[in-house]
């Protein structure tokens, strides 16, 4: 499928970022210098000849999933198969639309994964795996992501990907590993900074998805991510759902004025199954195959 | 990875360099303007030079370059991505103790927008985007390489790419739309 770049270049100011990239065009001189020094190497390797090496790497996993708190029939609803990409079903896509009104059961039901997460067990395993698939504009991929407090690895169609520290937004700050586990796990104080330097604003909900979907945070703090989400105007019990694997969860959907968001969480092991983002143009769905610490890469 | 956009005549070109030294030539008038942009638009000043050592380096290493994982435009700007990193590492031993900018050339990017009077809103939702978020921003709105060729030139899967792309977009979006308001929080718990 080809690509376009323009619809990720669908934002306000969009043209006068890239009328800000505008430069002259490299001089003669400066082409006729790039072409000697090739022409120069390729000499050289007339009478050498050297070739560049590539690099190869490996992983292996290790994996955790706790569920201890078998929630009541708050998020009962209906069955919905999520088979195909449609709009969101609790929200409208309108940029005039007003966020939706937060339901009764919002924050009970998140109360309680809350308490589930605030159950389990600290790891101290030195890398978290995460499993995705992902669908963008109609492109679908699957990779493993191992992270560390160093740096993280990709591995995608048996490739292996070697990166910096990821980070996570938290209202205007990105924090990393060792960031996380300094944030606050009081959820009043952990939304205000969520919300805080938002004069644009960053979403809350988007957030609290990323962190919880594929980040190493500890259950502390997914236990106050999940009850900052039940106190965060807007969220909306949509009911039990499937995901894109079959896996039976309870949706949770936000409507902002430039997109829509869902969350799908397992209320029995407080895990994020999937994350469906909706803009003008175009969705994302974010479907977690896998979450959880890993004594090793393979 | 799967290409996209193929130039396949550019494709064959690097491909056939590796038997063929002087396949390698044509390549140099064809992508030389736009990997001279990309450095003119992070280091200007180093951007003659940069672009020369780019082509020995691209030159060196050529026969690592294999169509199925990508274009040979995205291979290419992932060369001129390590000559870039190389030297803001050098530069930054050289002038002061080592920090993340010196592997992230936002500072002068920053510097170019706010020379280009860019609006301060757009520079700083632009700023607040995860590092390698931005950078995939910018090599699609300047350098207009594809979201697969930008996740080559990256080093990350092309739907990784695309996810991030995405989210990027969207926060862009939301920082820049004059109508967004921040949800608003209740004390009690309850939902406002």
């Amino acid at each position: 499928m080809n690509e376009t770049t323009t619809e990720y270049l669908d934002f306000p100011g969009a043209d006068t970022l890239q009328a800000a990239g505008r430069v002259a065009p490299p001089s003669a001189e400066v082409l006729d210098r790039a072409r000697a020094a090739v022409l120069a190497a390729a000499s050289a390797e007339q009478a050498t000849s050297a070739v560049a090496p590539a690099r190869p790497r490996r992983m292996v996993t290790g994996r955790r999933l706790a569920a201890v708190f078998a929630l009541a029939a708050v998020a009962a609803g209906v069955v919905v198969a999520t088979g195909g990409e449609q709009a969101p079903r609790a929200n409208s896509l309108s940029a005039t639309a007003q966020p939706p009104q937060p339901a009764v059961g919002a924050t009970t039901f998140l109360d309680g994964v809350s308490e589930v997460a605030q159950a389990q067990s600290a790891s101290t395993a030195p890398y978290w795996k995460v499993q995705l698939r992902s669908v963008v504009g109609g492109h679908t991929s699957t990779v493993t992501e191992y992270v560390s407090r160093e740096g993280y690895v990709i591995r995608s169609k048996g490739r292996t990907y070697k990166k910096g520290a990821p980070s996570w937004a938290v209202g205007a700050k990105l924090v990393d590993w060792n960031g996380l586990d300094r944030l606050p796990t009081d959820p009043a104080t952990l939304l205000a900074m969520m919300s805080a330097g938002q004069q644009g604003g960053r979403d809350v909900f988007g957030q609290a998805g990323n962190i919880l979907g594929d980040s190493p945070a500890s259950p502390a703090l997914r236990a106050a991510l999940f009850k900052a989400l039940g106190r965060l105007s807007g969220v909306k019990l949509v009911g039990t759902v499937k995901d894109h694997a079959g896996r039976s969860g309870t949706e949770l959907a936000f409507a902002g004025v430039n997109g829509s968001e869902a969350l799908i969480v397992d209320p029995r092991t407080a895990t994020v199954l999937e994350d469906v983002f909706w803009q003008a143009g175009g969705v994302s769905r974010t479907t977690y195959l896998e979450s959880g610490p890993a004594l090793s890469i393979d | 990875m799967e290409p996209d956009h193929r130039d396949e005549a550019g494709d064959a070109l690097l491909r056939r360099s590796t038997e063929d030294a002087t396949a390698f030539t044509p390549l140099v008038e064809q992508h030389s303007a736009a990997l001279h942009g990309y450095f003119a638009r992070r280091v200007p000043h180093a951007a003659d030079d940069l672009l020369a050592e780019t082509w020995l380096q691209a030159f060196a290493a050529r026969r690592g370059f294999d169509p199925v994982l990508g274009t040979a435009r995205g291979w290419l700007f992932g060369v001129a991505r390590n000559v870039l990193l190389l030297h803001l590492r050098r530069a930054g031993r050289d002038t002061a103790v080592p920090t993340p900018e010196t592997s992230d050339p936002w500072q002068a990017v920053d510097q170019r927008l706010d020379a280009a009077a860019l609006a301060p809103q757009l520079r700083r939702a632009l700023a607040d985007l995860p590092a390698e978020e931005r950078e995939l921003m910018l090599l699609v709105a300047w350098e207009q390489l594809t979201p697969s060729e930008a996740a080559s030139v990256v080093g990350i899967p092309a739907g990784t790419a695309r996810s991030r792309l995405h989210r990027a977009r969207g926060r862009m979006r939301e920082r820049l739309t004059p109508s967004w308001r921040a949800p608003r929080l209740t004390v009690s718990g309850e939902p406002a």
